[in-house]
C-alpha cells in the first residue's frame, strides 16, 4: 500500500472513480443507520451534538466523515450548510439506506435524483449502498431486508447496480447486510453472491465485518470462511459496530443495533482481515444509544491502531 | 419456486397486514427459530423505525398525548398509511388528518392543527432559501403600476390559523421551555406565518388583515386586489406598513409583473 492520502481542504474536486485512501478512520461523523434520526427533527439533535467545531479541534488528515445522504435530501437549511462546514474539512463516504435497491418495484426517480444532486454538490470520495431491499408494491419498510442468494436474485442485483451507477455516472460500493432470517430457496452462499455482484456490476464493496459476524451466529457459518471468500481488490471500505443480543423462543438472534462497542472476535477479525488485505477506510457505526464521545473516539483509535500498524508494515 | 417479485410482495404483506401468507413460513429456514419469530424481528424493525420517524416529526403531539399513547397511534397511523419512501422525512404527511379522524382523540380539539403547524415547522426546516427582495428593481417599477404586482413569499413560508391558541401550545410544549402557566384553550385563536428567513425557522403571529393580505398574495392575486382584502377582513390595517414590513422580514421575497 502506498503512502496515506491526506485529506485537505484541496480535495475538493473528487476524481469521477472513489480515491483509494490509504488509511482513513471515521467514527463520531456517522450519524446513522436508519431511523427517527433520518429526520429533520433528529438531524438538528445530531448536528446539535456533533459539530463541525467539535470535529474541527482534532481534524485528522487521514479522516473521512461518513453521513447518510437521506438525512441531507433537503432544498436548503442548517443541515446543508453545516455538511458544507464538514466537506471543508473531511472528504465525505455517503452510505445510503433507502434506495431499496433490490427491490423488484422500479427504483426511485427522486430518490436517485435528490442522491445525485447531493453528490454533485458535495463530490464525496465513496458512496455505497446495500445488498438489500425495502420496499415491494409501492410500501417502503424502511429496512435493509435480505434478499434470497438465487441465480435470479443475483442477476438482477447486477442489472440494478449497473443502472444506479449509469445514472450517477460513478461506482458504487456495496455493502452486506446482518440478517435474522434465511430464505430455503437460497442456494448461493452469501459470500459468493457478494464477490459475483463485485464481479459482475463492477461496483466496489463494503465489508461490514460486524455483519458478517452477526450472520455467522445467526445462521451457523464461521464469519473466517466468509471474510476469506471476499476479493480484497474489490473492497474500499470497512464498517465496524456492535450488535444487541435477542432472545427468541427457540434461542437467540443478535441484532445489528449499533448500540453498542465492537466485540471482540469482531476486533479480531478486522484484524485478520487488514493482516490480509490491508488497511482500507474504516468506520465505527454507533448511532443508537450514543456514548460519550471519548468512548466513541477510543473505539476508532483502536482501528487507527490497526490501519497504523498496517501502513507501517507496508511500508 | 416464487418469483423474487413474488417473495417481496409476500414479506410486505407480512409486515403491513399481519397476515402471514401461506408459504412464506415454508420459504423460511427454522434453525430452532419459528419463522414467524424471525419475521416479527422485521415487523418490529419497520413499526418501531416508523414510529420514532412520526415522534420525530411531530415532537410536540408526541409530548402532549404521551410516549405510550403515540406509539399506540402511530401504529394504527402505519397500519393506514404504509410509508412511500426510502427518506424517512418523508413520512407523516396525513398525520394532521390522522388526527382530526382518530375516535380517541377527538376530545382534543387543537391537536390537527398543532400537528400542522409542526408540519409546516419541518417543511420551513428543509427549504430552500432565498435572497431578499429586490428592492432596486421594485424602485425602477412605477407606483401606478404596484397594484398589478404579483409578490411571491419565501419558499419556506407556509400560512396557517386556528381556533386555538397553538403558537402558545407549541411554545410551552418545547423542551426549553420553562414556563408552568396553564394554557385556556378557549382563549382565542390565532394566524401565522412559519417561515425560515436565515438558517431559525420562526412562527410569526399575524394579524387579521395581515393574514389576509398574505395569504391573498400566496393564491396568486394580485397586489391591489390583496390590499382590498387586507381591508375587507381588518378595516384599519395599514397595507403599506403591512407590506414594509414583510418585505424587510424577507417574507415576500419576489415580484412578477
Amino acid at each position: 500500500m502506498s503512502q496515506p492520502v491526506p485529506a485537505t481542504k484541496s480535495s475538493a474536486a473528487a476524481p469521477k472513480q472513489p480515491k483509494r485512501y490509504g488509511r482513513l478512520y471515521v467514527s463520531g461523523a456517522n450519524c446513522t443507520r436508519q431511523g427517527s434520526r433520518n429526520h429533520p427533527g433528529a438531524c438538528r439533535d445530531w448536528l446539535a451534538q456533533r459539530t463541525p467545531r467539535r470535529l474541527a479541534t482534532n481534524p485528522s488528515s487521514h479522516s473521512l466523515a461518513g453521513i447518510h445522504p437521506e438525512n441531507f435530501f433537503a432544498d436548503g437549511g442548517k443541515p446543508l450548510q453545516l455538511l458544507e462546514q464538514v466537506r471543508a474539512l473531511y472528504p465525505l463516504s455517503m452510505h445510503g439506506v433507502g434506495l431499496s435497491l433490490g427491490s423488484t418495484d422500479p427504483l426511485s426517480k427522486t430518490h436517485l435524483s435528490r442522491l445525485k444532486h447531493l453528490i454533485d454538490r458535495f463530490q464525496p470520495g465513496l458512496v455505497s449502498e446495500h445488498l438489500s431491499w425495502g420496499s415491494a408494491g409501492d410500501r417502503y419498510l424502511n429496512d435493509l431486508l435480505p434478499l434470497p442468494y438465487t441465480a435470479e436474485a443475483l442477476d438482477y442485483m447486477v442489472e440494478r447496480v449497473l443502472q444506479v451507477q449509469d445514472y450517477l455516472g460513478r461506482q458504487i460500493l456495496i455493502e452486506n447486510v446482518s440478517s435474522y432470517l434465511e430464505f430455503s430457496i437460497s442456494d448461493i452462499p452469501e459470500w459468493e453472491f457478494f464477490a459475483a455482484l463485485a464481479r459482475r456490476a463492477g461496483c466496489g464493496l463494503l465489508l461490514d465485518i460486524n455483519n458478517v459476524y452477526v450472520n455467522a451466529c445467526n445462521h451457523g457459518f464461521t464469519a473466517a470462511d466468509f471474510l476469506a471468500q471476499v476479493p480484497a481488490e474489490f473492497v474500499q471500505e470497512i464498517h465496524l459496530a456492535g450488535f444487541s443480543i435477542n432472545p427468541v423462543e427457540g434461542g437467540e438472534i443478535l441484532i445489528d443495533t449499533h448500540s453498542r462497542p465492537v466485540c471482540e472476535q469482531v476486533w479480531q477479525l478486522y484484524q485478520h482481515t487488514i493482516d490480509a488485505i490491508g488497511p482500507r477506510p474504516t468506520l465505527i457505526e454507533w448511532d443508537q444509544d450514543l456514548p460519550e464521545l471519548n468512548v466513541l473516539l477510543a473505539e476508532a483509535q483502536r482501528a487507527e491502531h490497526i490501519l497504523e500498524r498496517a501502513h507501517a508494515l507496508a511500508a | 419456486m416464487p418469483s423474487l417479485r413474488e417473495l417481496q410482495l409476500q414479506f410486505a404483506s407480512q409486515i403491513y397486514d399481519r397476515n402471514l401468507p401461506d408459504d412464506l413460513p415454508t420459504l423460511i429456514l427454522s434453525k430452532g427459530i419459528a419463522a414467524g419469530n424471525r419475521l416479527g424481528i422485521y415487523r418490529n424493525n419497520t413499526l418501531t423505525g416508523l414510529s420514532k420517524a412520526l415522534a420525530a416529526a411531530y415532537p410536540v403531539i408526541e409530548r402532549l398525548v404521551g410516549t405510550d399513547f403515540f406509539r399506540h397511534m402511530a401504529h394504527e397511523y402505519i397500519r393506514r398509511h404504509p410509508s412511500r419512501s426510502g427518506d424517512l422525512a418523508d413520512y407523516g404527511i396525513a398525520f394532521p388528518e390522522f388526527l382530526a379522524d382518530f375516535e380517541p382523540c377527538r376530545a382534543l380539539v387543537y391537536l390537527p392543527d398543532v400537528a400542522r403547524l409542526e408540519q409546516a415547522f419541518n417543511h420551513a426546516y428543509r427549504a430552500a432559501g432565498h435572497p431578499p427582495l429586490a428592492t432596486g428593481e421594485l424602485a425602477q417599477v412605477a407606483p401606478e403600476r404596484y397594484s398589478s404586482l404579483h409578490f411571491h413569499m419565501h419558499p419556506s413560508a407556509r400560512l396557517l390559523h386556528s381556533t386555538y391558541p397553538i403558537a402558545q401550545i407549541w411554545e410551552f410544549n418545547q423542551a426549553d421551555c420553562t414556563d408552568e402557566q396553564q394554557i385556556d384553550i378557549n382563549s382565542g385563536g390565532c394566524q401565522l406565518l412559519v417561515y425560515r428567513p436565515q438558517l431559525a425557522v420562526k412562527i410569526v403571529p399575524l394579524e387579521t388583515g395581515e393574514y389576509a393580505l398574505l395569504s391573498a398574495l400566496a393564491t396568486g392575486s394580485d397586489f391591489g386586489d390583496a390590499c382590498e382584502q387586507a381591508l375587507n377582513a381588518q378595516e384599519n390595517a395599514n397595507v403599506a406598513a403591512i407590506f414594509q414590513r414583510h418585505v424587510a422580514q424577507h417574507t415576500l421575497v419576489s415580484f412578477t409583473c
